[in-house]
């Protein structure tokens, strides 16, 4: 431990853009970062609270936001949350000037009072599609910050696969990212091996539309617009099986055992599955393998099947199942390191939260068991699965741990994107 | 000579010797091997088996007995072959030597030579080991067995506090040495007050202890090799 520069131990700092919520914070917050939503309010102007916050702020950021808000239909439209999908676009002037805000209100809040402080070693991460210009943006809003406060020493940034495997401590791995809109297969052997990304046009979104129809089908179509509830409806009975199949087959036999009644918190509203609790399995396989043929009758009827999508060079492969897609990531590798690979999956994000009531013990089964099953059907042994831990700080903690470890000559460059940009010289 | 009359003579020699004639289930012989015993007699602790043959037409017959006397070793602590004096050219004497088995020649006249002893059985002896004794002996061995691990138990637990102590010796050490140094540069500077104030500002909560993820993580390494040729 001794190799730890002192300085970069008080003054490490790390940034995570999450598609929900913005973490962040320095080293000495210790396991958990601060936490504020990845979004921001444009006030109205004409507002009696606008006026008399002393009208300074166009854009509204972190706590502060509730004090703005106003019971207008125009809510939507000036809540603005810059990174739904993961990627910004180039010219989305007001999602950019939230990022600045967001990155502005933390680096802020925790600018230290000591003398000897010359600015923090700032890692960033970001989504590991994220094109250059969202890199070249997030350096610009640093540099901006840095010479309004003096507060940036250097700034790098990663994608957020690779800070997942560096706080999981594994060096040779793949992570699988997977969000609200779409999944990140990203095979990692102490850098990101980005020729072999693979990526799904797939994610929780697509398993809140199976949860949809079946509450179509439960007679409860009138509640499917509301997509908090049926976000809330998914994770509270969707069930990962270990084969879908068997566990059709066990929830016709055993209906009993899958009864369920969801009551809608802080309402009166109830969801009674009666005899259809064997539905409760095809949430979770949706995320794993929709090309199963059960989903067909669904797509007839409308529902949105996930498509291929070709976004500048990268294709996100829509039907390609979970393990396939490992596959086809880790065999774009080169062979020595594939048995590597496949010994550590990591599974990250919120898609892969699955519960497994005991009672249903064997038939339905978490995320890490599921894909083991996977890929063992795929004929890959020695596979080895794991669930990140506190998923939802882990990509903080592996941007502290990039800022307090790469050395300070490593400079910025494109090609490798990789390295330091330093933003104020020591005095 | 007749089977009766050699068993009559056979059990007239030992008795005669101080031996006791036992039964057949006096003994631990399987009953598979019993059909190939003729007599048995106890002397003090040893059990000795007798096979009468009573006429070797063949050297095969002779072979078959003795290869049946050799088996019941493994049950008794002496075994004989008796058979009748003009049998003795059909005997390959140093067989029946190299495998223990002893010989009974008996004549006409009922008298009755040893012409080969036999070999007492060794392992025999361990059988007459009352079996509260063996008990006794398995369970101090099995003590012995577990003093001895707990001894290395102890011997690796001593040398692990030893290089812990080492530690604590040198971190002290280290400790009195900054502690000097400290003292000595703060008066030098003769700015105590200062110094103080700034040692306040950078504490940081939890200062000793990295945050868990920052412990043991092989990427630390990893990392900061980065930039020194991939």
């Amino acid at each position: 431990m001794s190799s730890i520069d002192a300085y970069r131990r008080r003054y490490a700092y790390g940034e995570d853009y999450g598609t929900s919520d913005f973490k962040f914070g320095p080293i000495t917050l210790g396991e958990k970062p601060d936490i504020i939503e990845n979004r921001g309010y444009i006030p109205d102007t004409s507002s009696i609270m606008y006026k008399l916050m002393g009208a300074a702020k166009k854009v509204v950021v972190g706590p502060e936001i509730p004090l703005y808000l106003e019971a207008r239909e125009d809510l939507a439209e000036r809540m603005i949350y810059p990174m739904r999908n993961g990627v910004i676009d180039l010219n989305d002037t007001r999602a950019w000037e939230v990022i600045y805000e967001i990155t502005k209100y933390g680096l802020l809040k925790y600018k230290p009072k000591e003398k000897e402080f010359k600015g923090f070693y700032v890692t960033a991460a970001i989504s590991i599609i994220a094109p250059r210009y969202m890199y070249e943006k997030l350096f610009e809003i640093h540099r901006q910050i840095n010479e309004e406060y003096g507060i940036v020493r250097a700034i790098t940034i990663i994608p957020q696969p690779l800070a997942v495997a560096i706080a999981q401590k594994k060096t040779t791995c793949v992570v699988l990212e997977s969000g609200h809109g779409n999944t990140q297969i990203s095979p990692i052997s102490m850098y990101p091996i980005r020729r072999a990304i693979v990526t799904l046009n797939r994610g929780g979104s697509d398993a809140n539309y199976i949860a949809a129809e079946i509450l179509r089908d439960l007679g409860y179509g009138d509640l499917v617009q509301e997509e908090k509830l049926v976000r809330m409806f998914k994770e509270a009975v969707g069930l990962v099986p270990a084969n879908l199949d068997k566990a059709i087959e066990f929830g016709k036999r055993e209906k009993e055992k899958l009864k369920t009644v969801f009551r809608i918190p802080g309402t009166r509203i109830e969801i009674d599955m009666g005899d259809q609790g064997w539905m409760r399995f095809l949430i979770g396989e949706y995320v794993f393998n929709p090309s199963h043929e059960v989903y067909e009758s669904y797509w007839k009827r409308g529902m949105p099947r996930p498509r291929d999508l070709k976004i500048g060079d990268r294709i996100f492969y829509g039907m390609m199942d979970m393990a396939e897609a490992v596959i086809e990531a880790v065999q774009r590798t080169p062979i020595e390191l594939q048995p590597y690979l496949y010994r550590e999956i990591i599974l990250s994000g919120g898609n892969f939260a699955w519960k497994v009531p005991p009672e249903l013990n064997g038939i339905a089964v978490d995320s890490a068991t599921k894909m083991r099953i996977m890929m063992e059907e795929k004929g890959i042994e020695n596979v080895r699965v794991s669930l990140t831990k506190d998923p939802q700080y882990s990509v903080w903690r592996g941007c502290i741990v990039y800022s307090v470890a790469v050395p300070e000559d490593y400079l910025w460059n494109w090609e490798r994107m990789e390295g330091w940009i330093i933003l104020s010289k020591e005095e | 000579m007749t089977y009766s009359a050699l068993i009559n003579t056979l059990k007239e020699y030992f008795v005669k010797r101080g031996f006791q004639i036992l039964v057949r289930e006096e003994t631990t012989i399987p009953q598979d091997l019993l059909e190939h015993v003729d007599l048995l007699f106890r002397d003090a602790n040893n059990i000795i088996a007798v096979k009468a043959v009573t006429d070797i037409l063949e050297k095969d017959q002779f072979l078959v007995s003795l290869t049946k006397a050799t088996v019941l070793r493994e049950y008794v602590d002496k075994v004989y072959i008796a058979t009748s004096t003009k049998y003795k050219p059909f005997i390959n004497g140093r067989l029946l030597s190299s495998n223990g088995v002893g010989l009974l020649l008996v004549d006409e006249e009922g008298n009755v030579q040893e012409a080969i002893p036999p070999r007492p059985v060794v392992r025999r002896i361990l059988r007459g080991i009352p079996k509260e004794y063996i008990e006794e002996l398995r369970s101090l061995r099995e003590q012995i067995g577990e003093l001895r691990k707990r001894y290395s138990d102890l011997v690796k637990e001593i040398e692990q506090f030893r290089e812990i102590a080492s530690e604590v010796r040198e971190l002290h050490e280290r400790i009195l040495r900054l502690e000097r140094r400290f003292r000595e540069e703060t008066i030098s500077l003769g700015r105590i007050e200062k110094i103080e104030e700034s040692v306040e500002a950078i504490s940081i909560p939890n200062k000793e202890e990295l945050p868990s993820y920052l412990r043991d993580n092989p990427w630390l390494q990893v990392l900061s090799r980065r930039g020194k040729g991939r």
